[in-house]
């Protein structure tokens, strides 16, 4: 790995976002993910290099760590600010289709359910593994689901809950889904499911947590 | 007879804050710099909810024979011997809700968690003041208090709010309940209190309740 993005793999993994972030201490006064993001697209680092050697395994590393207990919510949370970060840099080169995503992922909260702390961690850690992410929020309607994955073909789909009232809700939406996408790969996540409940909806698969998520969506592209 | 049956009381931010340490605790960050992120957020937090009007919680007490509530076999357990059940509701207010809606829209995801725990410790720290007074007051009849137990833990079925709720109409605090039984505001608690001679607390029931991400196991481990 060349020295900068040896250093834009740091600053994620730690959670330094820029110049001015007094956090991590041993990092004070120093260049964040936005800078060195900026001066290896200068120096002429590919985004691809940026994004496969730097930013996806700096945030799989802090998914293994979170997974592991080793780290908590609010420190996932920083080190996904530095991902931003560093991916405000790169998001002309994802317009311009320079730099390809592994596929979309469409991502909400069923109806009736309005939590999303959980939806939004996954839906970071999915972006800082190469997915583009469609958010439709919470409260997502089934029609809206439907809707999304005919909008966006090829895309995967992952469903929270958090309520054992709303993880109920799951089924109607996984059916809709299969109605007018048969084939779309379906993921759903939320702490009162099992595997065996997202067996028993008709889901393809059960995350307990942000990267099991991202390990399973990376075998649909291996 | 008991002298007062219906209870409620709002109160100021300050009466009810958490504390920084507590804060920190919660988040799983009890040791972190001055500079730390987190305790950035908590600095810029703690001053928007200064004028939160919304903070309020209160109780009314029936005699059990008059509910007709099914809490399932655990609680059932708890309850045994109470003469009277104290049904409670208490809500931080809607400005959580608010702040973390505008904090998420922004992207600052971490100053969303952080609100919406210092919304979770509020509402805690509420409930606490009120069955704190329940306590005191029923000590003047001679009565104990058991713990409180809601839907959702237990082995309560989160479902049981809205039998829950329909015997809570007098309470005047704003908590509305969703088709899904979902409280709003969504920093709201409710559930019960057992009251009676031979009522006694517990070691808290973590233990023994299926629920591995609720907020109390998170306050106490």
């Amino acid at each position: 790995m060349s020295e900068i993005l040896n250093k834009l793999h740091d600053c994620v993994e730690s959670g330094k976002v820029n110049l001015a972030a007094p956090f991590p201490p041993q990092m004070k006064g120093q260049p964040g993910a936005d800078e060195y993001t900026k001066e290896a697209l200068e120096q002429g680092v590919s985004p691809v290099d940026i994004m496969n050697i730097a930013l996806i395994p700096a945030m799989d590393k802090v998914g293994q760590k979170f997974s592991e207990h080793k780290i908590f919510v609010p420190q996932m949370l920083i080190s996904a600010k530095a991902m931003n970060a560093a991916m405000q840099h790169l998001k002309p080169y994802f317009q311009a289709g320079e730099v390809k995503r592994k596929g979309t992922f469409i991502i909400g909260t069923v109806f009736g359910d309005l939590h999303d702390i959980g939806k939004n961690l996954v839906a970071m850690m999915i972006e800082g593994a190469g997915w583009e992410v469609i958010d439709l929020g919470i409260d997502v309607k089934t029609e809206k689901f439907a809707e999304a994955v005919l909008q966006y073909p090829g895309a995967i789909v992952g469903i929270s809950a958090l309520l054992t009232t709303t993880m109920n809700n799951m089924k109607p939406v996984v059916e809709a889904i299969r109605q007018v996408s048969p084939a779309t790969k379906i993921i759903v996540g939320g702490s009162p499911l099992s595997s065996d409940f997202a067996s028993s909806i008709g889901a393809d698969a059960y995350a307990k947590d942000p990267q099991e998520g991202v390990r399973w969506l990376d075998t649909l592209v291996a | 007879m008991l002298s007062e049956r219906l209870y409620s009381k709002r109160f100021a931010f300050w009466e009810v804050c958490p504390d920084i340490a507590e804060i920190k605790l919660f988040l799983k960050a009890p040791e972190i710099e001055e500079d730390h992120p987190v305790n950035q957020a908590i600095r810029e937090i703690l001053p928007l909810l200064d004028d939160n009007p919304g903070i309020a919680g209160g109780y009314k007490l029936y005699n059990t024979e008059d509910l007709s509530l099914d809490t399932g076999s655990q609680i059932r357990g708890y309850m045994k011997g109470a003469s009277y059940l104290a049904l409670f509701t208490c809500t931080a207010g809607k400005l959580f809700s608010e702040l973390t809606g505008r904090y998420n829209k922004e992207g600052n995801y971490l100053e969303a968690f952080v609100a919406d725990a210092i919304g979770s410790l509020t509402v805690e720290n509420a409930m606490n003041t009120i069955q704190a007074h329940l306590e005191a007051k029923m000590k003047e009849e001679g009565l104990n208090i058991s713990n409180r137990y809601s839907p959702g833990y237990c082995n309560w079925p989160l479902i049981g709010q809205a039998a829950l709720f329909g015997y809570m109409r007098d309470i005047p605090v704003d908590v509305s309940l969703t088709e899904s039984c979902l409280m709003l505001p969504i920093k709201s608690v409710s559930g019960i209190i057992g009251v009676g001679t031979h009522i006694k607390k517990k070691a808290y029931a973590c233990k023994i309740c299926k629920n591995k991400n609720c907020t109390y196991r998170k306050l106490i481990q």
